[in-house]
């Protein structure tokens, strides 16, 4: 398996915005500690698994929580962000207000 | 609760209630909480639960399940034991931790 760098990552995250309609959080900081996160797990499980959630550490089990999760869109339509605070709305990039953790769509049962 | 378990203690100078802040380190939300804790001069003991061995993390989430009645998530704070704060929302962290100190 080959590691993926910062750029990658961040390479990814871009394309993923442009393919999926999707808006980063205008937090740099944050978007970069994220990007260390989804780097950090890819280069251990061997695909982008959501840095704020706990992992199977198995691609199928995880599948519903790879970047952008499952959870991504309904998240940000109900609470203006993603459950790791990645993507945003277009209305909270504009605001640029301090995001919080948001509650967890998914199922309790889905977890190791 | 959590006997035995190899806590990393961070030294502030506000040490009056018992704070144990369970984390992930590859998690956004964790690290600001973190940051709180640090930047308002906290004592707390830290466990990042994705750096410990596995079966050691079972029992853990076993244990929490059973004293707080719900799945564990990250960043979690115990408070002495007996209440706890989920997930990182800073105007909930300051009510519980920063007034009346």
């Amino acid at each position: 398996m080959t590691s993926k760098t910062e750029q990658q990552v961040m390479a990814f995250l871009n394309a993923v915005c442009g393919k999926q309609n999707l808006v980063l959080n205008p937090d740099r900081e944050m978007v970069r500690e994220i990007a260390e996160g989804l780097r950090e797990n890819y280069n251990r499980m061997g695909y982008f698994c959501c840095p704020c959630r706990e992992a199977w550490e198995d691609k199928k089990k995880d599948r519903d929580i790879i970047c952008p999760c499952s959870y991504c869109k309904p998240d940000i339509e109900e609470f203006g962000q993603c459950f790791c605070g990645l993507f945003v709305s277009e209305e909270v990039r504009a605001s640029g207000k301090e995001l919080s953790s948001i509650p967890d769509r998914r199922d309790d049962n889905l977890y190791p | 609760m959590f006997q035995n378990i190899d806590f990393e203690t961070i030294n502030g100078k506000a040490s009056d209630r018992k704070l144990v802040f369970l984390a992930l380190s590859t998690c956004s939300f964790c690290k600001k909480a973190r940051a709180f804790l640090d930047g308002n001069s906290f004592t707390y003991e830290i466990l990042y639960m994705d750096k410990i061995d596995p079966e050691l993390k079972k029992t853990l989430k076993v244990e929490f399940a059973d004293r707080f009645k719900k799945r564990l998530t990250y960043p979690t704070l115990i408070i002495d034991d007996k209440e706890i704060l989920t997930g990182f929302i800073r105007i909930a962290w300051e009510k519980e931790l920063l007034e009346d100190r």
